[in-house]
């Protein structure tokens, strides 16, 4: 639970950096601490000054500590509206959604904040708060459905959810990471998919630890299929990853219905260093398997997202772990170890910023967790992502300036997503009506 | 922990491009492809027919070098009003491609050599027949039989444009060979051609994808021999297209645009090639009836201009509504069986004469990959 003293100190502090109102964008101000005997003057001073967030943040703070969470939200998000990248507004709102007993809207209030603010000053506490209020979501998820595990099983599953476990690695159990690894970046590759709703890895994991299974059950189908009526998943991916580092790696992949039903057969079958290049055949077996057709932009959003160098992967599977042991300097460590592999791995930055700042918000000095994140954002990667956008331009120019008939049949087959089929009467031999009056020297040219 | 020496081995080879690289090893296609075009009368033919059976390997040579092989046998026929038939059965010219990633996602390097397995040397009385299978407007599948080979090569390279988009340029060169295109006759010495091109294309609001490009080509002269000159003028190409998601399946809306300017000469020694324009508009529906099979419909326009020179306006040369569906059934892992129904409408317009065409073009074929 949020100690409120020190959010008082931490809404003083943001607020005086807030975009828009009379503190100005620069920051620098030192924590001002607000109380509830405050409330009457910022009330004064909030119809004074109606455009001025600052004193919005300060009065939604003193109302809180007031006890007077109801409308200390709605203060706040007056603020917010005034100033929408300032981080106390989802500070102050999640802390009073938490207090309420609602970790799950914490979670989306931080996260919400996150994504569309991703450099705003104080994101890395709104990170760690996520963290920390996903947690206690999950835990909390996983204890309810286990007191309700038989009216649970006769709810029938929310449309469309897919859960997956982490993987079964067989093989060496130096690997063991990638057991969570590879379970987040199947997660985050299929909730690209449109039609698919995909449980946080986080809510799984507290439900087998509270099953307390050990990793053979957990590759059971039945297992699976507990777990799926539990969390109401209408499907589980439920993995295995054959791993050895100088000999040939298998990941293959089944889905398993709430009644038990198996369907396996996704695989992907290479090399250790292949490893990202599997997952990512995985997802789109598992895809197929589950009756999805990918459009282009899908794919190509889901070829583009996640870690480009294995390096990265590797320290990243490290650190969820770390994080799932509530080791956060370790888990801090393996993130930025995956960030500096690969600086265009977007979720290893956002995890190393969560993870440093989780145990000075979970200690409840958020004051000073504010105050770090009034530091400048993190400098952006050193070079740029290579995307698959770069990829499609590649191909297409090569296809335009020195084409075959293989790349004709590649887009009937639905390799293309350009229609564009010309013929050699552009490159200089007359057509149908030309050639009943007329002799045409013939020569080729490759289709433009 | 054994994990870090892995980290630290897998360090060494730095980052990489997972997009090149998520593809099977090889890719074979092969099938056969039927088209055949029924005209009304006031042309000088009543039937157009071309029958295709393709073969295309695609292998990677790591995750660095891309290799493809194409051919085809093709056999085409056209019958004349008068009941006589011209008709030409044979492989086509094959290309052998090799792609090489010298940065991989950012600059390809290509080279296409073409082996003359085509025709060459025709009798002079088939060139009717090529000359109609070249017909932009009805876009054949084999729309020529065969040259002297040559080799072509080029550069594709592409730039980062915000977070999520790229764009493109590119420019090759092609070098032809000499070969005698009709029996009896002289030595044609192709111009060399160069091709330079822009695009641009990344994801956009909701799941949709945008592509768009613009090729220009040019050609030198071809050389006939006894001082003559075929030419043809230089070529714009701008296309677009756009895919998005839609109910359970993916919309596509495409259309290019390809204008071919005049040579800009009246040498009475030079065969020029009119200039023209060609429009093509599409949509296109990806619908999944089934984990294994999907039904593709199409709806396309094309319509084409021509002129003999820039001192009159172009005029129209015909229009095709073409419309059908393919249907892809995936018959294991590693097999796509792709069976295509189309039926083209049409008119044709000559020396004022409006002239009615329709024909299917049928196909099936499977692409296997491991």
């Amino acid at each position: 639970m949020v100690d409120l003293r020190y959010l008082l100190l931490a809404v003083g502090c943001l607020g005086a950096a807030c975009a828009g109102g009379r503190g100005g964008a620069g920051g620098g101000a030192r924590p001002t601490a607000v109380a509830p005997a405050d409330v009457p003057a910022l009330r004064a001073q909030a119809a004074q000054h109606p455009s001025d967030a600052q004193i919005r943040f300060r009065l939604a703070a003193a109302l809180v500590a007031a006890g007077r969470c109801d409308t200390g939200v709605v203060v706040a998000r007056a603020g917010q509206t005034l100033a929408p990248a300032v981080a106390a507004a989802p500070l102050i709102i999640g802390a009073c959604q938490e207090k309420d007993g609602r970790p799950d809207l914490a979670f989306s209030t931080y996260t919400d904040f996150a994504a569309q603010h991703p450099k705003a000053r104080g994101v890395a506490a709104v990170r760690g708060k996520a963290l920390l209020a996903l947690r206690a979501q999950a835990e909390q998820t996983a204890r309810l459905a286990l007191a309700r595990e038989s009216t649970l099983t006769a709810l029938p599953p929310e449309a469309s959810t897919l859960a997956v476990l982490p993987l079964t690695i067989a093989g060496d159990s130096s690997f063991r990471p990638l057991s969570r690894g590879l379970a987040e970046l199947l997660t985050t590759d299929l909730a690209l998919v449109r039609s698919l709703r995909l449980l946080e890895r986080v809510q799984i994991g507290a439900l087998l630890d509270e099953l307390k299974l050990g990793q053979t059950q957990r590759a059971d189908a039945s297992t699976a299929a507990r777990v799926g009526r539990l969390l109401r998943a209408e499907r589980m991916v439920q993995g295995v990853a054959r791993i050895t580092a100088d000999g040939p790696v298998n990941l293959s992949a089944s889905v398993v219905r709430g009644d038990g039903t198996v369907r396996s057969g996704a695989q992907a079958n290479g090399t250790f260093r292949q490893l990202l290049d599997l997952e990512k055949q995985l997802v789109f077996g598992l895809a197929s398997q589950l009756g999805i057709l990918l459009t282009e932009a899908e794919r190509q959003r889901i070829l583009q997202q996640g870690p480009k160098n294995l390096a990265a992967f590797l320290a990243y599977s490290e650190g969820l772990e770390a994080l799932d042991r509530g080791d956060y300097q370790a888990a801090a460590r393996a993130f930025g170890a995956a960030a500096q592999a690969d600086p265009s791995f977007q979720a290893a930055q956002d995890q190393q910023q969560a993870a440093q700042a989780a145990p000075t918000v979970e200690g409840g000095d958020i004051a000073s967790v504010l105050q770090e994140a009034q530091e400048p954002p993190p400098p952006p990667p050193s070079a740029p992502p290579i995307t698959s956008a770069s990829e499609g331009v590649l191909g297409a120019g090569t296809a335009d300036l020195n084409p075959t008939i293989a790349d004709q049949l590649g887009a009937t087959t639905g390799g293309a997503t350009t229609e564009q089929k010309t013929t050699t009467q552009s490159q200089g031999i007359n057509g149908l009506t030309g050639v009943s009056v007329t002799i045409r020297i013939i020569f080729k040219r490759p289709t433009l | 922990m054994r994990i870090r020496a892995l980290l630290l081995l897998v360090c060494v080879s730095g980052p990489r491009a997972i997009g090149a690289q998520v593809v099977p090893a090889t890719v074979a296609r092969t099938g056969v492809f039927f088209e055949s075009y029924s005209f009304g009368t006031g042309l000088a033919f009543n039937r157009l027919s071309e029958m295709t059976v393709p073969i295309t390997v695609t292998h990677h040579f790591g995750s660095r070098v891309t290799v493809d092989v194409g051919t085809a046998f093709a056999s085409a026929s056209v019958s004349h009003t008068g009941g006589a038939t011209l008709d030409h059965s044979g492989f086509v010219d094959t290309d052998i491609r090799a792609t090489v990633a010298v940065v991989p996602g950012r600059l390809l390097f290509n080279v296409v050599g073409t082996l003359p397995t085509g025709a060459t040397a025709v009798p002079d009385t088939t060139i009717p027949l090529f000359g109609a299978t070249a017909t932009d407007l009805l876009g054949f599948t084999t729309p020529t039989f065969g040259s002297g080979g040559g080799v072509s090569a080029g550069f594709a390279s592409a730039f980062k444009l915000g977070q999520r988009w790229a764009a493109g340029t590119g420019a090759s060169y092609r070098y032809g060979a000499s070969y005698t295109p009709v029996e009896n006759g002289t030595d044609l010495v192709p111009g060399g051609e160069v091709r330079v091109r822009v695009g641009v294309e990344g994801p956009f609001g909701g799941g949709k994808y945008f592509r768009g490009a613009f090729v220009y080509t040019t050609t030198g002269a071809n050389d006939l021999g006894n001082g003559k000159r075929s030419l043809i003028g230089d070529r714009a190409l701008l296309y677009a297209a756009m895919s998005a998601p839609l109910g359970r399946g993916s919309l596509s809306l495409y259309g290019w645009e390809m204008r071919r300017f005049d040579v800009g000469t009246t040498d009475t020694l030079v065969v020029p090639v009119p200039r023209g324009n060609v429009l093509a508009l599409g949509v296109r529906y990806e619908h999944a009836l089934s984990p294994k099979t999907t039904l593709v419909p199409l709806l396309e326009v094309r319509h084409e201009l021509t002129g003999t020179d820039s001192t009159t306006s172009l005029t129209l040369l015909g229009y095709l509504l073409r419309t059908g569906t393919d249907f892809r059934y995936r018959l294991s892992e590693r097999a796509l069986l792709v069976v295509q129904a189309q039926v083209a409408f049409g008119r044709l317009h000559d020396e004022d004469q409006d002239v009615s065409l329709v024909g299917p073009r049928l196909g099936a074929f499977i692409e296997w990959s491991r």
